[in-house]
């Protein structure tokens, strides 16, 4: 995971979990606050709604006592109710009606002192049903006034009514007047369309508006008034209590909420938009430098240390990026001390490689002066004959060591491109190298020809690979061949291949990486610049070096030189 | 019922007009005014004549399109377009002689094949199997598939003779007056004969009678016990009772009520605001002897209707009947309720078996009883082949009229009918 994913991942949640921790705490605050103003208003109606049923009463008492005064000075009504007169009978049928009808209510029915219905407005055709429960149960009810269920053809229908006598003669006659407690009722106790009245009883309920649903009902606020209630049976009557339940939905509130949830959701994906934004142009400030400074380091090699870390930045970048400076800065002249020393250590091995070249070439000069001394001192005579007989020798070495010079002077110059016989010089070259317990054997292939390679050039480069594929054997017994062939690959037949393999322990890859690197050696006392050589010999010459080889399977260096003769 | 017009009839022809119409409605009748103003509910459709469908067309359709035979208040077979009748065949063969120099209200002459070309040409509803033919110019011959003891089938209405008149929305007919249909207004004024009112038809004042009372109508067919007694008030009104024309009913599917003679006298005395007795045990569908294969009974239909009591909701009578019903628990302990239906809503629950029960009202006899059951069963299949088995007769109702003292004299038929003398 990045540096910059690493910021953005810390960076939303600390920015957006107190917001959320905030948001939520309001929200809650506000509920709480707006459902308390709810309760208050839901109790508020409740008080109203109980006045209004008080006033109700009030004027239901009213009411029945002037259809009291009404009835009892109606004389077809006292004759029909007294006299039991058949022929004001249906006078008296239709009283109730007509009086209920003048009075505004919606029931009223005159009972006699037995209880039997003589006159029913609200069910014309109900007389002569006895109904006791309302002149025994009225009369007791709180303020006199109860829910009644009153009936019709059509069906019953529940009423707040009250209860008047109506004494005639020396009977005591009952009225029963009321008003239809429908959902019109409750919807003018409700005043507000928003605040749903129910009547709640035992066994029905009704409302100013449809019921609302489950999860509805779950967000009132509900407050209840009770009202008492003649729950009439076929064979008992009793006064239970009803319930005027008055809820009002939250709606305001869940609307409220419903914003509020919708502009902290806005607020909360704009922040997180900001602080996504916010994070990447910090993470990319933070992260900028780092990277610019990871590349500089990535730059940095034993051969490229000029890399400059220069920061004048005051944060912990800047002095990150100062102390990598230092270090570069001790390591190039740490690297500085240890070429030095390398060179110092090449300089010797070639010092003792000239010294030896130098005292293999002036051996035979010796021995030859040496003889020639001798002879000039015991048979002078004979001197001219053996100086004459020696004289080839002298030649010879100090044509050796003019050659010598020559090429130690072509290490550093290329040395020209001349032309050599590949299969002499490589004869030559390895019957001259010891082979120690290893098998030296050479398989020099016919028609090979003429190189365009400088003998010596091609002597140095068979006298490194061949010497280092004798040390590859470890002083233990193995082949090391050699052999010449012309270069079978395509687009290289012009070529002449010289195949120096052993079988000794092989290189690895981290090995074969260094191998031509220079001052790279894995020999003791090795300075590492054989093989730098020959590559630098072959390149020179216009050839290739290939290394085949793998550890324990021993190592195939294959030069390629250019032919002189073109293709075969 | 049946069993008496099914007897072994002799031939009889045309009775003699008595010299003292028993059905005069009113006998102190001095002049006949220049216009006579009607009260009646309901609209005159000249697309229903000759068979009223209202109050008002049960008025006017009388005084414009006449039968052959009239029966009056007394169940008297009268003449009017023909002079006479005989019988044949046991009562099986009737034919009918027509008045000489009858016309049309077009002038066109009004012969045996006009009056054969009315009834085919409206369906007129001949018993099934009967066989019309005109005889002659002045005879109508009708064979009938079972004997009868006089031919007052042929006194309803739909046996009315009429003559289509081609771009014209009322039919010819025979009798005194002519009706004409101008500006949306009804014109019902005589023709052919002097000394008849113009007929001026006044739907009732809104829903107080007395109104029209006090406005001088000269004839209000009501049974509004308060305007009744408010024109018997009124010296220069008479009411008169007319027959009993209704018969309400009490239809059960799940079989017959208790009501009892007890009960019908109480519903007749206490339960109706109209004037009303105890229907009688003995009713036209009780016969058996109609020979017709009713209909299987359909189950109930299911609905909001199976705890209903159903009455017709334009009938405040059957409305209170129904409630007393229901208060008294006659038609179930727990319910059912009382639920008034339109018409077509009445029919459709008649007709599917969709209440538990119902009331309304029924012709106290009809003309032909066999027909009469018929057409109840084919509106309520479920009666099935016992009707009385479902029925239970409550109550007969009859309306008055208040007539205006000295003003047109009126005959009553024998189901109420009114005509201008």
């Amino acid at each position: 995971m990045t540096f910059r994913t690493r910021i953005l991942l810390a960076t939303v949640p600390v920015v957006l979990v107190p917001l959320i921790v905030f948001g939520l705490g309001v929200r809650r605050g506000m509920r709480q606050q707006i459902a308390g103003q709810y309760r208050g208003r839901v109790a508020a109606l409740v008080d109203l709604i109980g006045q209004d049923l008080e006033r109700q009463g009030t004027l239901l008492a009213t009411r029945l006592a002037r259809l009291r005064t009404a009835a009892a000075a109606d004389n077809r009504f006292r004759l029909a109710a007294l006299a039991q007169d058949t022929l004001q009978r249906g006078y008296a049928l239709d009283y109730a009606g007509t009086a209920m009808r003048i009075a505004g209510l919606d029931m009223l029915q005159i009972q006699d002192d037995s209880a039997r219905i003589i006159s029913s407005g609200h069910f014309r055709n109900e007389f002569d049903r006895i109904e006791r429960a309302l002149p025994q149960l009225l009369p007791t009810a709180p303020n006199g006034m109860a829910l009644i269920q009153a009936r019709t053809a059509e069906g019953p229908f529940f009423a707040l009514a009250r209860l008047d006598s109506l004494p005639l003669g020396d009977r005591l006659f009952t009225v029963v007047g009321g008003i239809t407690v429908d959902s019109g009722f409750l919807a003018r106790l409700a005043r507000d369309s928003s605040v749903t009245v129910s009547l709640v009883l035992p066994h029905a309920t009704v409302s100013s508006r449809p019921p609302p649903t489950a999860a509805r009902r779950a967000e009132e606020v509900v407050s209840e008034l009770p009202v008492p209630f003649v729950a009439a049976q076929p064979d008992s009557a009793q006064l239970v209590p009803a319930r005027l339940q008055v809820a009002t939905p939250l709606t305001g509130l869940r609307e409220l909420v419903g914003t509020v949830d919708l502009w902290f959701v806005i607020a909360v994906l704009v922040t997180l938009l900001v602080t996504v934004l916010l994070a990447a142009w910090l993470a990319s400030r933070l992260s900028r430098p780092l990277a610019e400074l990871a590349g500089k380091t990535a730059e940095i090699d034993m051969d490229r240390l000029d890399v400059e870390f220069a920061s004048d930045g005051a944060d912990e970048v800047g002095a990150l990026e100062r102390l990598l400076g230092q270090m570069t800065e001790r390591l190039r002249d740490g690297t500085v001390r240890l070429r030095e020393v390398e060179r110092r250590a090449a300089t010797g091995e070639l010092a003792r490689q000239v010294n030896h070249d130098v005292r293999n070439g002036l051996a035979p000069l010796r021995n030859v002066l040496r003889h020639l001394a001798q002879v000039a001192r015991d048979r002078p005579a004979e001197l001219p004959k053996v100086f004459a007989e020696r004289r080839q020798a002298l030649a010879s070495s100090l044509n050796y060591l003019e050659s010598l010079a020559a090429n130690y002077a072509k290490l550093s110059p290329p040395p020209d491109a001349q032309r050599c016989d590949v299969n002499t010089v490589t004869r030559e070259t390895v019957e001259q190298l010891p082979a120690g317990p290893a098998e030296l054997t050479t398989q020099l292939g016919s028609g090979v020809g003429e190189a365009k390679i400088d003998a010596i050039a091609l002597r140095r480069i068979l006298e490194n690979l061949v010497s280092n594929a004798v040390e590859a054997l470890g002083g233990q017994p193995g082949i090391v061949t050699v052999s010449t062939t012309r270069s079978e690959d395509e687009g290289a037949s012009d070529a002449i291949r010289i195949v120096i393999e052993d079988t000794g322990k092989g290189m690895t890859e981290s090995e074969l990486e260094h191998a031509f690197q220079d001052f790279h050696t894995t020999k003791p006392g090795g300075v590492g610049l054989g093989l730098s050589i020959v590559r630098r010999l072959v390149t020179d010459a216009g050839g290739r070096l290939r290394v085949e080889t793998s550890p324990g399977a021993g190592s195939r260096f294959i030069v390629e030189v250019p032919s002189l003769e073109g293709p075969a | 019922m049946l069993a008496v017009c099914c007897a072994r009839a002799p031939v009889v022809v045309s009775p003699p007009a008595p010299a003292i119409d028993p059905c005069a409605l009113t006998r102190d009748s001095a002049s006949v005014p220049e216009r006579l103003y009607i009260a009646l509910s309901g609209a005159v459709d000249p697309g229903h004549a000759p068979v009223p469908t209202t109050e008002a067309e049960r008025f006017v359709f009388p005084q414009v399109f006449e039968t052959l035979v009239r029966l009056d208040c007394t169940e008297t077979l009268r003449p009017v377009l023909a002079e006479s009748w005989r019988g044949e065949d046991d009562g099986r063969q009737w034919t009918f002689t027509l008045r000489p120099g009858l016309r049309f209200s077009d002038g066109s002459a009004v012969t045996g094949q006009a009056v054969v070309d009315s009834w085919i040409g409206r369906a007129a509803p001949l018993p099934s199997g009967a066989q019309l033919t005109a005889g002659n110019e002045r005879e109508i011959v009708v064979r009938l598939p079972t004997a009868v003891s006089n031919p007052r089938l042929f006194a309803a209405p739909a046996f009315a003779v009429t003559r289509s008149i081609a771009g014209k929305e009322w039919p010819a007919g025979t009798g005194p007056y002519a009706a004409d249909t101008t500006g949306g207004s009804i014109t019902v004024a005589p023709y052919g004969r002097t000394g008849r009112p113009v007929i001026v038809i006044r739907p009732p004042a809104g829903d107080d009678a007395r109104d029209l009372v006090d406005r001088g109508i000269d004839l209000l067919v009501t049974d509004d016990a308060v305007a009744l007694s408010y024109a018997a008030d009124r010296p220069g009104y008479a009411t008169v009772a007319l027959p009993w024309d209704r018969t309400y009913i009490l239809a059960m599917p799940l079989g017959a009520s208790l009501v009892d003679g007890s009960v019908r006298a109480g519903l007749a005395r206490d339960a109706v605001r109209v004037e009303a007795r105890a229907a009688g045990t003995a009713t036209w569908w009780s016969s058996n002897d109609c020979g017709s294969a009713a209909p299987p009974s359909p189950a109930p239909a299911p609905g909001l209707l199976r705890k209903a009591l159903v009455y017709p909701s334009d009938d405040p009578t059957a409305r209170d009947l129904a409630g007393r019903l229901v208060a008294l628990g006659l038609v179930g302990a727990e319910g059912p309720r009382a639920t008034g239906l339109g018409g077509a809503e009445f029919n459709a629950a008649l007709a599917s078996n969709g209440a538990s029960a119902y009331v309304w009202a029924l012709p106290v006899g009809p003309l032909e009883p066999c027909e009469a059951v018929r057409d109840l069963v084919a509106r309520a299949p479920w009666l099935g082949a016992d009707p009385a088995r479902y029925l239970t007769a409550l109550v007969d109702v009859r309306r008055r009229a208040i007539v205006r003292r000295g003003g047109a004299a009126f005959t009553v038929e024998w189901d109420g009918t009114l005509r201008v003398r």
